[in-house]
């Protein structure tokens, strides 16, 4: 017996298709380009294995980051019922809908040698962020946070105070309810805030070469090594972009289940 | 309100209105200005080769390699200029410049220091300084191929912290005292006021500004009076004034 | 006097004012729906604050608005059973009744040893290893009661906890409850016969009773 089909209405149908051709071609369009018998020559060379290093610590030690400070920070936002909680989270979501570059200007005006915090890690602790792999962590962190929080926020939320009722009903207190309720009720959250924040700091460039600057084997990360081949080595360039689809690709299908199921 | 069935769709007036507006995009250029590509080191001429040629240049400002890009992609230009030779002999291998104009003004390349100087850099072995942090342009870029060719050259090893991708955000970095000190155009140094270290070792190292002009837009000789004007006596001026030197 | 109730606790656009002292043994709480049952049980576990009044639990203060004294929940000694169960997804059934020991400092296998006789008392020893995911809704809510009744407490606050039960084990599950010498037992119910115990509803009600009506939570005898 099957089940009728739901037709879609036209006016909804044409404009759908155009959006996903407008989706889809320009990826089309970067797979047909791809030099295909030299890729695996080209990704092993040595300046793409440095950028590919560089690219593996920045965006799991981000990725580390995003979880240790985005999930308290989550369940203060989804949890709190203080005023100014909107406002809060308005802040979060901001490196979401701020330009990369921007983003990067902003923490360079903020923890550069010569920046409002930054003169003071330099003063007080000889510690210097920009050009480091350590100021290539923070930008990629700073752009990837929001993603991390708003994932775990809309679970917390979705997840309701009820079982933190009921755990300080058998006794347990905030924080005891924190590690042995809502946390293990948040495992599948978790990980694809985590997915998603790495996807998001692996991609990560305008913040990254603004704030950190760009040196092999330091902060040259897989995208701006792109960028840069893109002046001299085109081909390069779209090698390393079907490398970094893949991998997209990877996370999406990855996180295909939790997406679809809710 | 129309009770009953009315079949009013807006999707066709928006259909109309985007096809419209994507027509009107392509359409941006009119057809009797001039259309010239130059390097992002011409961004403070334009506005005095217009004033002095009392006309409105359409100027495409973009990286070398990015406008021999764009010529190959398909646009309309009446000149080309870039800011070394092997980037315009690229663009004549493609076959997409017309007749060269020769070489129409000189970039040097300098050592500029943070404002104050508060790292005391007073030579050019200072770039070996680990201590300091230092900034070159990226090799794919014509500033870092002549940055690279001149301290290969002198025998200097830079100790650099970052190799970016255009000379603006080099000279902007070292403008806010991000970086110690580091290797970029005279033009830059100047317009940022950027103080130098002046070391005769760097003399030889210049970058030439070659033009040709480009058939795409179907104009004859469109374009030629910038490259005259940079030859003049005005031109001159207006060149050496920010920190260009002549061919 | 193990609870000691008189203050007023804002329910949505309703007021419900509060008059109780109760001692040990078991009080029915009935009412119309929305009446403010749940309420009432909230306010004394702590999950709703008083808004005037005070309440007095084993003699201490756990809610006085007018000093800012207020006790959290988990510091109260109550323990409750919810309507809607809210069991642990993540535990078992014996988990989750061991999850009151658990917080009380009993290392794990010491909390499942002290667990094992109210997950037997409830009828659950066949799905001792299961998740609440696969139990059926009679399962559920006897789980949800035996952890209650495995959390040390004063105060019981039972909010319908038979609604779910199926009927064969309901008698059984009634006189366990009833026979409750925990303290104050606090019972929800729809269903008169969990007052009387007996299949008549036109019999008075043995113990003390909260009628809950306009508003007001009185005492009844």
């Amino acid at each position: 017996m099957s089940r009728p089909r739901s037709q879609t209405p036209w006016p909804l149908a044409v404009p759908a298709v155009f959006a996903a051709a407008l989706l889809v071609v320009p990826i089309v369009g970067l797979l047909q380009q791809a030099p295909w018998s030299t890729l695996s020559e080209r990704l092993t060379s040595p300046e793409i294995r440095d950028a590919m290093r560089v690219s593996a610590i920045v965006s799991v030690v981000a990725a580390a980051l995003c979880l240790a400070l985005g999930l308290p920070l989550a369940w203060v936002l989804a949890r709190s019922s203080r005023r100014g909680i909107g406002l809060l989270r308005a802040l979060v979501l901001l490196p979401m809908v701020l330009p990369p570059v921007v983003g990067g200007t902003a923490l360079l005006f903020a923890l550069g040698r010569r920046g409002l915090f930054g003169r003071w890690l330099d003063r007080v602790f000889g510690v210097t962020l920009p050009f480091t792999t350590a100021g290539a962590v923070v930008a990629a962190t700073f752009v990837a946070l929001p993603f991390f929080v708003t994932t775990l926020e809309s679970a917390l939320r979705e997840e309701g105070i009820a079982l933190d009722e009921a755990a300080a009903t058998a006794g347990a207190s905030p924080w005891s309810t924190f590690v042995h309720v809502t946390l293990p009720s948040m495992r599948s959250a978790i990980a694809a805030g985590l997915a998603l924040s790495w996807a998001r700091a692996l991609g990560e460039f305008g913040a990254t070469i603004t704030f950190a600057g760009s040196l092999g084997g330091r902060t040259r990360t897989l995208p701006v090594e792109t960028f840069l081949a893109l002046e001299q080595d085109p081909e390069s360039a779209v090698a390393i972009s079907v490398l970094l689809l893949a991998i997209s690709l990877g996370v999406l299908i990855g996180l295909r289940g939790r997406w679809l199921s809710r | 309100m129309i009770a009953g069935r009315v079949r009013c769709s807006p999707v066709p007036a928006a259909a109309a209105l985007v096809a419209l507006a994507l027509v009107g995009a392509a359409c941006a250029s009119e057809p009797d200005r001039s259309v010239a590509m130059v390097p992002s080191s011409f961004t403070d001429l334009t506005d005095a080769i217009d004033a002095a040629l009392d006309t409105e240049t359409v100027w495409i400002i973009a990286g070398s390699s990015r406008l021999v890009s764009q010529l190959a992609d398909g646009a309309d230009a009446d000149l080309l200029i870039t800011a070394d030779r092997e980037t315009m002999q690229r663009a004549v291998d493609a076959d997409l410049v017309d007749t060269p104009l020769g070489v129409v003004a000189s970039n040097r390349l300098v050592l500029a220091v943070a404002p104050g100087n508060p790292a005391g850099i007073d030579e050019l072995a200072d770039l070996t300084d680990d201590d300091l942090l230092i900034g070159v342009c990226a090799i794919e870029v014509p500033c870092g191929r002549l940055a690279e060719q001149a301290t290969t050259t002198i025998g200097l090893t830079v100790a650099a912290d970052t190799e970016e991708p255009n000379v603006r955000s080099l000279a902007l970095k070292i403008t806010r005292g991000e970086l110690d000190g580091g290797l970029i155009y005279a033009t830059d140094a100047r317009a940022f006021a950027l103080d130098t270290v002046d070391d005769d070792a760097l003399a030889p190292f210049v970058t030439d500004y070659v033009a040709a002009s480009v058939h795409t837009a179907g104009r004859e000789g469109a374009g030629r009076e910038i490259v005259d004007l940079l030859r003049s006596a005005e031109g001159r001026d207006i060149l050496l004034a920010r920190g260009f030197s002549l061919p | 006097m193990i609870i000691r109730l008189h203050g007023t606790v804002r329910l949505g656009e309703l007021v419900l004012d509060m008059e109780l002292d109760l001692v040990a043994g078991v009080t029915m709480v009935s009412g119309p729906n929305g009446a403010g049952k749940t309420t009432l049980l909230r306010t004394i576990a702590g999950l709703e604050a008083l808004d005037t009044g005070s309440l007095l639990l084993a003699g201490k203060p756990v809610d006085v608005p007018a000093t800012g004294t207020f006790v959290a929940t988990h510091e109260r000694p109550v323990a409750m059973a919810f309507q809607d169960h809210r069991l642990f997804p993540h535990l078992s059934v014996l988990d989750n009744v061991a999850f009151p020991f658990r917080r009380r400092g009993f290392g794990r296998e010491d909390a499942r040893r002290k667990a094992r006789p109210h997950v037997s008392a409830l009828g659950l020893d066949d799905h001792a290893a299961a998740r609440p995911g696969t139990l059926s809704i009679g399962q559920r809510q006897r789980c949800a009661l035996a952890r209650t009744l495995a959390t040390p407490a004063d105060v019981v606050l039972l909010d319908e906890p038979l609604a779910s039960i199926d009927d064969d084990s309901k008698t059984r599950i009634r006189e366990q409850l009833r026979g409750l010498d925990h303290g104050c037992v606090v019972w929800v119910t729809h269903d008169p016969t969990d007052a009387t115990g007996r299949g008549d509803p036109s019999m008075s009600p043995p113990g003390p009773h909260i009628a809950i009506e306009a508003g007001r939570v009185r005492q009844t005898r």
